[in-house]
């Protein structure tokens, strides 16, 4: 296990030398990849300073000093938060979100925070005002989004495990663009305070990582009831456990189902990757069927109509006097107005005034009500399912990665590049992605859906993915 | 007072009010801020939750809050909504909303009464903070101070029932013990119609005073416009503290949608009945109960009844002196003179010294013949100042009324000794120089005679005199 | 086809209450895409509903919060820090006469 064995190597080797390393290989490469938007270095090296005498001493934290990137929309004391934003362009967070201090109390390394579509309206990491990142397999192409500079950064060894968030895809559709680990935990099992808001009711911060023990790792740290977030419920906390007491045998026990639904419109090159591995686990004793998500052809509209919804709220906040891009007028009214319109970018300005239109006294029963309703139906399919199953397992994106500014004018073609992905959020399941293959020399992901806080039945199955990968 | 005044009758006034008061309690609605946002200089008591910093999530709803308005709408007879409630938010713009919406909850009471309005509705929801509109300065110290929103039916009649009403709801309130008590203010939003027209509302005004100012104002304004032959259009207008009188916003201030989608950042909330019984068994009495039983159990006069009940901690007062004495009398002298104290020195009971011990102590004495009811004003004034026990205040100030027959007798001959043309005068028909008389021996007592007997013995005497 | 007929008014008035001021170029572009995008999420008409709403996907209910003691917040300055305009501590936002 990789990075089970880097914490081992950690405690023989120089901690400081590692850190350095990794400072080293952003500052040569990261103006290619663009995967950073703030740097911690000075804080980084201190870290590695103080978390190495405790290493000496035997009595460091679970993450003994790795280097973890984050998601530039999650809050880090004293460090900028952008959220990809010239709204935030000098915004410094004065506080830590709830799961940063989990990692810093496990001594976890804040290297820097990553760039993103702004405010996580995205699906490709082309949208951030700091510019895109690009795809370290191939910079020409996009690394996915939108947390696009967390996969990137990971992808290109810059550093050791990675937080990003997602709300309909985000965390998983860049992991399969870059080919490393992502996974979306259960709406509830890791809290959300200090995560900018998108579509409250969809997203949650979630790790990536170089294999499914990373995974584990992070989400042994971060999940658990938070009393600054409501949604949050306890958490066993015993999935790296899960993932290293993993045997062979546990594959003849998995229930995994395929949905003919997820694979249509696929890329036949993904499909028959995917397919591949699908014969590989029934061939090691995985019990697989196939069954049916009808609603999932509805899984767009709702959750964008969601999201629009949610997302005019949050940005509400925005008014350039407490914090952030201000410009000034004559009254309150164009004050606000100014500021907004001058910082904000043109997906974000889209998806707010459709929010704003559908949730308006006119419009709110023909689209928000309704969209809320259909929620349930997506809900219903993934419940029936999962009386029967442990994972559904399918393709994580429908495409392989684009070229740089090939789809940004059409928000249409845009959002249904998520059709996999959103499904998930809207029923507040598990899901995760991981590299099984490539195809014209890019990552092709495959992904696993399990019930709502089933996080050991996923890390299961995509530790038994990972074996019949030949991972180690 | 009436609901219905007369003068108003032509009128058909329907007023209805939308009444916001801070519950009590330490922390917060959604943080652990202190509540105490007074004493903080500008922008001093907030944190990244009740400033809405990206990506703060509101903490859940804090508890007491909740409890003090389930108290204020059982305490008026309302019932609690059966199905879970949500946090919604209303969206809109301002710079003292952090969010620029305000978390405000689905109605968790209704359908009640008090003095004869019907209660409609009552929900919680976070305080704004503070935005000064002329300096253009904003203090954010306010932030979600819990609120209590309660409406009312369009059932008040008359500016001045209006005033009332809010002067003894508020009064209630502080009854119950749910609302801070320092800010004294009551926040309310107003909606008038006359003639059976629109409906105009009146905005933010800030005091029980502003309330029936702004009404008596919109009356005047808007019987003005209907005698020109315009009509009344519905409209949200302001109310100036300074000038006393209500104006139309600006058009871009009321294109208003609040768009209210239930918070998806706070859980549903349900009220168990258990949880309603348990806050209506420590429930206190209501005023309207307790007078009710005041005159019922102690048949006392509804003026002197109204007076104790208009103070939570005078009318246990009241009944704990009424325990060790004649509660007729006890009920007068705490209604009047000690009430009357208490006023001039701007105290109430709990804060001055006198004890409900001195009220039927005082009052023994009035019985047994040994205080005049003079001198008793003397003693309450000394008790609220002092708190010194009646026996010491008697001997201090001499209060001691003289009743033995011997002694007044002896007092009486030596005035008559002393005064042998009021004595003829009265004989040859002067009943005024009984009056004389009587006064020389109260001087002669320094006060200390008792008045019936002395008057007694004096007619005895001096019908014996030939 | 949907009954999308968002008129110029309706744009303006989107544009008030999200306070985002639009050009006449931008407002006819959002026009058209907006009918475009609400056209084709109209699919969710296809969709058998109850008339159950489903906002939250997790069961948590009634999570309050026991008031004590307040805890004040110790990096305020922090906050202020990120304040446009200030004086006296105050935040400075245009006035309204
Ligand atoms: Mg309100
Ligand atoms: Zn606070």
């Amino acid at each position: 296990m990789f990075t089970k064995d880097l914490i081992e190597d950690l405690s023989s080797n120089s901690l400081e030398e590692h850190i350095h390393k990794k400072i080293e290989e952003i500052q040569k490469k990261d103006k290619e990849i663009n995967s950073f938007i703030t740097l911690n270095i000075e804080d980084a090296q201190n870290s590695s300073k103080e978390i190495q005498k405790k290493i000496d001493k035997g009595i460091q934290g679970k993450l003994s000093g790795l280097a973890i990137s984050i998601k530039d929309n999650i809050a880090v004391s004293k460090l900028r938060m952008t959220c990809g934003s010239k709204v935030l362009e000098n915004y410094i967070a004065p506080y830590d979100a709830t799961i940063i201090n989990s990692i810093k109390k496990e001594d976890g390394i804040i290297i820097g925070k990553c760039n993103m579509d702004e405010f996580a309206c995205g699906s490709d990491g082309t949208s951030s005002y700091f510019g895109p990142t690009k795809n370290p397999r191939n910079i020409d192409y996009v690394p996915g989004g939108s947390s696009s500079g967390s996969a990137a950064s990971l992808a290109a060894g810059f550093t050791d495990l990675s937080i990003g968030s997602d709300t309909g895809g985000s965390i998983r559709c860049p992991a399969s663009f870059c080919g490393v680990y992502g996974f979306k935990p259960s709406y509830g099992l890791v809290s959300r305070y200090g995560l900018s808001d998108m579509a409250m009711s969809l997203e949650g911060p979630g790790p990536f990582a170089k294999d499914t023990y990373g995974i584990a790792l992070l989400l042994d740290i971060i999940s658990g009831k938070d009393p600054r977030d409501t949604v949050t419920v306890e958490s066993s906390k015993s999935y790296t456990k899960t993932v290293e007491n993993f045997k062979d045998q546990d594959i003849k026990n998995l229930k995994i189902a395929y949905a003919k639904e997820f694979f249509e419109g696929v890329d036949e090159k993904i499909k028959n990757i995917i397919l591949d591995k699908i014969s590989k686990l029934e061939s090691e004793g995985a019990k697989i069927e196939e069954v049916s998500l009808p609603n999932i052809k509805y899984a767009i509209p709702i959750y964008y109509l969601v999201v629009f919804s949610e997302f005019s709220s949050a940005m509400s906040k925005f008014d350039g006097f407490k914090y952030g891009h201000y410009v000034g007028g004559q009254d309150i009214v164009e004050a606000v107005s100014n500021t907004r319109e001058t910082s904000m970018g043109i997906e974000v300005k889209r998806r707010v005034l459709l929010g704003t239109f559908i949730t308006m006294e006119e419009f709110r029963g023909r689209w928000y009500t309704k969209a809320l309703k259909a929620r349930s139906a997506i809900k219903e399919d993934f419940k029936r399912i999962f009386n029967s199953y442990d994972l559904l397992i399918g393709p994580t994106m429908p495409t392989l990665p684009w070229k740089i500014g090939e789809r940004i004018s059409d928000p249409l073609s845009m959002y249904s590049s998520d059709i996999l992905t959103v499904s998930a959020n809207l029923a507040g399941i598990c899901a995760s992605s991981q590299p099984v293959g490539e195809a014209k020399g890019l990552p092709v992901g495959l992904q696993l859906h399990a019930d709502s806080l089933c996080e050991s039945k996923l890390l299961k199955g995509m530790r038994a993915v990972e074996l019949a990968c030949g991972g180690i | 007072m009436q609901l219905h005044e007369d003068k108003y009758k032509d009128l058909n006034l329907k007023i209805g009010l939308e009444i916001h008061v801070q519950l009590k309690t330490e922390q917060k609605i959604f943080c652990e801020c202190s509540t105490d946002y007074i004493n903080s200089s500008p922008n001093n008591n907030i944190c990244p939750i009740c400033t809405s910093q990206p990506g703060s999530k509101p903490m859940g709803v804090n508890e007491k809050a909740l409890e003090n308005l389930l108290k204020i709408g059982l305490f008026f007879g309302c019932k609690a909504y059966e199905k879970p409630f949500y946090v919604q938010r209303k969206h809109y713009f301002y710079p003292d909303l952090p969010s620029n919406y305000q978390r405000t909850s689905q109605p968790i009471l209704g359908d009640g009464n008090f003095m004869g309005v019907g209660i409609w509705e009552i929900h919680i929801e976070e305080d704004p903070g503070r935005y000064e509109l002329r300096e253009g300065k904003v203090d954010l110290n306010r932030c979600g101070v819990p609120l209590a929103e309660i409406v009312t039916a369009p059932d008040i009649k008359s500016p001045e029932y209006a005033r009332e009403f809010l002067r003894d709801l508020l009064l209630s309130l502080e009854y119950l013990g749910v609302i801070r008590g320092e800010s004294g203010s009551i926040r309310a939003d107003v909606n008038i119609s006359i003639m059976g027209g629109n409906r105009i509302e009146i905005k933010n005004v800030n005091s029980v005073k502003g309330v029936y100012k702004a009404l008596k104002y919109e009356i005047v304004r808007q019987k003005a416009v209907l005698q020109r032959g315009g009509t009344i259009t519905m409209e949200t207008r302001h109310f100036d503290e300074g000038s006393m009188i209500t104006k139309t916003l600006r058009k871009k201030e009321t294109v208003a949608d609040y768009r209210y989608i239930p918070d998806p950042d706070l859980v549903p909330i349900y009220i168990s009945p258990e949880k309603l019984q348990e806050i209506e068994s420590v429930l206190p009495e209501s005023p309207h109960n307790k007078k009710k039983r005041f005159m019922k159990e102690y048949s006392l006069g509804e003026e002197i009844v109204d007076a104790l009940i208009s103070d939570l901690y005078l009318s246990d007062f009241f009944e704990e002196s009424a325990k060790k004495s004649n509660p007729i009398e006890s009920g007068k002298w705490c209604a009047t003179e000690l009430k009357r104290r208490l006023n001039e020195k701007n105290l109430s009971v709990s804060t001055s010294k006198i004890t409900p011990k001195h009220i039927s102590d005082m009052i023994g004495f009035i019985e047994r013949g040994e205080l005049s009811v003079k001198n008793a004003k003397w003693i309450i004034e000394d008790a609220v100042d002092t708190g010194e026990d009646i026996t010491s205040l008697m001997d201090k100030k001499n209060f001691y009324q003289i009743s033995s027959e011997d002694t007044l007798l002896d007092i009486i001959e030596k005035v008559m000794g002393d005064n042998p043309k009021a004595v003829e005068d009265y004989k040859s028909g002067n009943e005024n120089a009984l009056h004389f008389l009587f006064g020389k021996v109260v001087n002669e007592t320094e006060g200390r005679a008792e008045p019936s007997k002395t008057i007694k013995l004096l007619k005895d005497k001096l019908c014996m005199v030939n | 086809m949907v009954e999308t007929i968002i008129d110029d008014n309706v744009i303006e008035r989107v544009s008030e209450i999200a306070r985002l001021k639009l050009s006449e170029k931008e407002k006819e572009k959002f026009r058209e895409e907006f009918e475009r995008i609400l056209e084709e999420f109209s699919v969710v008409d296809e969709i058998k509903v109850g008339e159950k709403e489903l906002y939250y996907v997790i069961e948590n209910v009634n999570v309050l919060r026991k008031d004590s003691e307040p805890k004040p917040f110790n990096k305020i300055n922090d906050i202020k820090n990120n304040f446009n305009k200030k004086e006296d501590g105050f935040i400075v936002v245009p006035r309204n006469l």
